[in-house]
């Protein structure tokens, strides 16, 4: 209803008759406007005149946006181009979906690596471009709350605040947040103050309870648009998928009784598989990987076992004892995770001498300048006198030989610039060209290094796993000289190559040194997890959800066995608890909904 | 795909605008293509584009101490063509800092319509403002509207333009009408002209947005009923206002709005005979 207007001017549009709309007046844009007036005496009519006509192209275009032009393609355009992403039409299809059909509101349920975050990171952006959206409240796993303000930054342009005090919760229109941290007091009060435009809840298979203190908190927070992710929305039984889509849409599958009286058979079985999926279309997309989405050429991962020479050997062999010797000294063996912690840059070292003595040396050469103790400095000097006797670089080798079984283009991945110098110098003197990447590079200057190898150079040596933006599907030959710590990085460095528009069988070769520390990571990575064959990347959340430090565990294993045998045999223990379990049963709803594969 | 008529307009209106803009600047344009504009900028002209005081302390990027080469492409194509071309559309990023940068300098303009022998001046408020009809979608339309500060009479239409209209307060010579209408006399006319206006079209955008949220609410409603009856969850008084909060949502999701949004003034003083 029209309220009734003090000013003389007041004239009522229909006098009596409720209005079926209401108006709002962005009063604060109008207090703006007139508390400026009287500073603009000097300002000329030009830029005044170009304001006006920019607001016209920008309301002209926002008229002309409709369900199937969304305005994301245009704005972050330039965007995706420089950090490399590639919109899948699925994935601007689910846009569509959630704004034409949904109302902002769904679950989100692709199998993993498709793309969920891109996809809600879309709708937000969409959301906010078309003025329906401003406060956006994104509640994660701790683990991946960097990752979402990192992607959103970098792909959508949006600066969000990560929340780390109850202050940050009103200061920013978007916030990433911990649920586990949101949900408890004082912020779950702050929360529940607050009204949210979206609220986006990642994994959101943790909601799966209605009794649950996660559920309760999701609910309670006030919101017009909201999004759950999750590539599990059934783990266990149908009820849970009702909990999800009550928090959506209340009343969409009925009361909880009433959902279990018309649509399940039992716990793990639908009534009507074809009536329940024609209710969820309503609330959830779920894509799986193949024709319609993203089907990938196929990946061949080649182990190229190398034997060091004697005399890397020989240095691998004491900064091994040293390593464990400083373990015994400061109590590492007492499986203390802290204790264990602070020996992870001396089991660098080992990492490093494995890559090349150039790259461990540098490390010694800091650690003697820092060293306050005799003892600890003389131990130093001695390591330093071995890796300086160093003869010959078996990995380089294992490298050219391999280049020269080839005429192709080759990626080569190093985790250390010394390396990547020592790999440039071996190159130069093969004659083979060959260009460095590093995470140094201005964006401009990446895309002509990408340039240059594209057309003139052999091989890339990079530094970079990430090397966001940049990608290289013309190329299908991924060397690890060495491995990096971070599982995920593995993926990182094979994706540069291995990802949409890549038209050939993709080769992963590992360089791993026969009875190092890189041959117990290999083992754990390669033949325990298959890490480097899945292509749909990690699940980071559940991961750490049972190994907080996937480096800790590695260093524990491997200071505190005595024997290769033993060794193994831990790693196959930590293999098993990193591996999915036999009740997380991702295809559950598929199967459900009769959708198998 | 040939464009239609209607979006070789706009894009000549978008190249219009970029040139004016460009050219306002004082950075000299070389087209190396139809499409592809380069335009160099100073530091200066650069920052005018890319202020730092407004980019978080860990994106700042020192901006070079040289002039600089933008490369700008009016289509995903000729964005192609050239790896650091920036794509000139509305919705591109580009297009937001050139926006923000006529925000600065021209949100808001003083003039006069000049006249030799005027010696009585009254003054006159433009508002552009910014419709949008909000109900499940968007509509959105620019419209002017000048309100004769003195006796609160309302015009539509764009303000005077031409050589005649000159910055600044009238001469001294002349008299200025006293001003009688506060900020809020302007805000309150301009609601209601605008509910005016949109009671005299068609309203089944409106009455649709409603449909949906009563149906809506029906779904909420028979939900909550439906609980309270079984009591298969918590107390009533909990489940109350439950129903109250998602009812509440729903009208804010559906309820149908007509938002008014500023985005420009003038005070324009003109010859009054």
């Amino acid at each position: 209803m029209l309220p009734s207007f003090p000013s003389p001017l007041a004239v009522h549009p229909v006098p009596g008759r409720p209005l079926p709309f209401a108006l709002e007046f962005d009063a604060r844009a109008y207090e703006h406007i007139v508390s400026a007036l009287p500073s603009s005496h000097e300002t000329p009519a030009s830029w005044h005149v170009l304001h006006v006509a920019a607001q016209q192209l920008k309301t002209e275009a926002a008229s002309a946006a409709t369900v199937e032009r969304l305005l994301i393609e245009e704005h972050c355009a330039d965007l995706w181009r420089r950090h490399g992403v590639i919109p899948y039409p699925y994935q601007l299809n689910v846009v569509r979906r959630v704004l034409a059909s949904m109302n902002g509101r769904a679950i989100l349920a692709d199998e993993v690596g498709l793309g969920k975050t891109i996809e809600a990171g879309m709708i937000i952006k969409e959301y906010m471009l078309r003025g329906l959206a401003r406060r956006v409240l994104i509640l994660v796993p701790a683990t991946l709350v960097w990752q979402w303000f990192a992607e959103l930054r970098d792909k959508f342009g949006l600066v969000a605040t990560r929340q780390r005090t109850v202050y940050d919760w009103e200061r920013s229109d978007v916030v990433i947040a911990s649920l586990d941290t949101a949900k408890r007091t004082p912020h779950r009060d702050v929360i529940l103050r607050q009204r949210y435009d979206m609220l986006v809840v990642d994994e959101a298979h943790r909601l799966k309870d209605r009794r649950s203190l996660n559920w309760k908190f999701v609910n309670a927070i006030h919101r017009h648009y909201c999004l759950l992710l999750t590539a599990t929305p059934v783990q266990n039984s149908l009820d849970e998928l009702h909990s999800l889509v009550t928090l959506l849409k209340p009343g969409h599958l009925g009361s909880s009784r009433e959902f279990q009286r018309i649509f399940a058979l039992d716990a793990r079985r639908a009534r009507d598989p074809q009536q329940l999926r024609a209710v969820l279309s309503r609330v959830m997309i779920r894509h799986r990987r193949g024709r319609d989405t993203v089907e990938f050429t196929p990946r061949h991962v080649h182990p190229v076992p190398v034997e060091l020479t004697p005399s890397e050997r020989h240095f691998y062999d004491a900064l091994t004892d040293y390593v464990r010797h400083e373990a015994r000294r400061t109590g590492a063996f007492s499986s203390q995770a802290r204790a264990i912690r602070s020996l992870l840059p001396l089991i660098v070292l080992q990492k490093e001498a494995v890559s090349s003595a150039a790259a461990a040396l540098l490390t010694l050469h800091k650690m003697l300048q820092g060293s306050r103790d005799d003892n600890e400095q003389a131990a130093l000097q001695h390591l330093l006198s071995l890796g300086l006797a160093v003869q010959g670089h078996a990995k380089a080798d294992a490298l050219l030989e391999l280049l020269r079984q080839s005429d192709e283009q080759f990626i080569v991945f190093t985790e250390y610039r010394a390396t990547q110098h020592a790999i440039q110098a071996r190159l130069d003197d093969a004659g083979i060209a060959h260009i460095a990447f590093h995470g140094g590079l201005s964006f401009g200057r990446r895309e002509w290094v990408r340039e240059a190898f594209r057309r003139h150079a052999r091989v890339l040596v990079s530094t970079e796993s990430g090397g966001e933006g940049i990608n290289f599907q013309f190329c299908c030959n991924v060397v690890h000289f060495d491995l990096p710590w971070n599982p995920q990085r593995i993926e990182q460095r094979i994706g540069r190559v291995h990802r949409l528009g890549q038209t050939r069988p993709v080769h992963v070769y590992n360089l791993a040194t026969r009875d190092t520390i890189e041959e117990y990571i290999l083992y754990l990575l390669d033949q325990k997890l298959d890490l480097f064959r899945q292509v749909v990347g990690l699940d980071e959340a559940r991961w750490t959800s049972r190994v907080p430090s996937f480096e800790a565990a590695i260093a524990r294993i491997v200071l505190t066995e005595d024997s290769r045998d033993a060794i193994f045999a831990s790693l196959d223990k930590l293999g098993s608890r990193l591996a999915p379990k036999a009740n997380e049963d991702p295809a559950l709803i598929d199967r459900i909904l009769g959708e198998e594969a | 795909m040939t464009p239609s008529p209607s979006s070789a307009t706009a894009d000549l209106a978008l190249r219009t605008f970029a040139r004016h803009f460009f050219e306002l600047l004082g950075a000299p344009i070389v087209e190396r293509d139809p499409d592809l504009w380069q335009v160099d900028l100073t530091p200066d002209q650069r920052k005018m584009l890319e202020p730092p005081s407004l980019l978080p302390l860990w994106l700042f990027d020192p901006s070079p101490s040289d002039t600089v080469r933008w490369w700008i492409a009016f289509t995903p194509e000729a964005a192609q063509r050239h790896p650091e071309a920036k794509l000139l559309t509305p919705h591109s990023h580009l297009f937001s800092q050139m926006e923000d940068a006529c925000r600065r300098h021209g949100l808001v303009f003083t003039g006069t319509v000049w006249e030799a022998d005027a010696a009585l001046y009254r003054p006159w408020l433009w508002l552009h403002v910014r419709r949008t009809r909000r109900w499940e979608l968007l509509e959105t339309m620019m419209e002017a509207w000048g309100f004769d500060l003195c006796t609160g009479s309302i015009r539509r239409g764009l303000p005077p333009a031409g050589a005649a209209l000159r910055p600044g307060m009238p001469p001294a010579s002349a008299r200025i009408e006293r001003i009688r209408l506060t900020p809020d006399d302007v805000r309150t006319a301009l609601e209601e002209v605008i509910c005016r206006n949109e009671v005299s079209r068609s309203l089944a955008w409106a009455e649709a947005g409603l449909d949906r949220f009563y149906e809506e609410a029906a779904e909420i409603n028979a939900y909550f009923d439906a609980l309270t009856h079984a009591e298969e969850a918590g107390d009533a008084a909990s489940l109350e206002e439950e129903r109250s909060r998602r009812l509440e949502e729903a009208k804010g999701r559906l309820l149908p709005r007509v938002i008014v949004e500023p985005v420009a003034a003038a005070l324009l003083y003109i010859p009054y005979p």
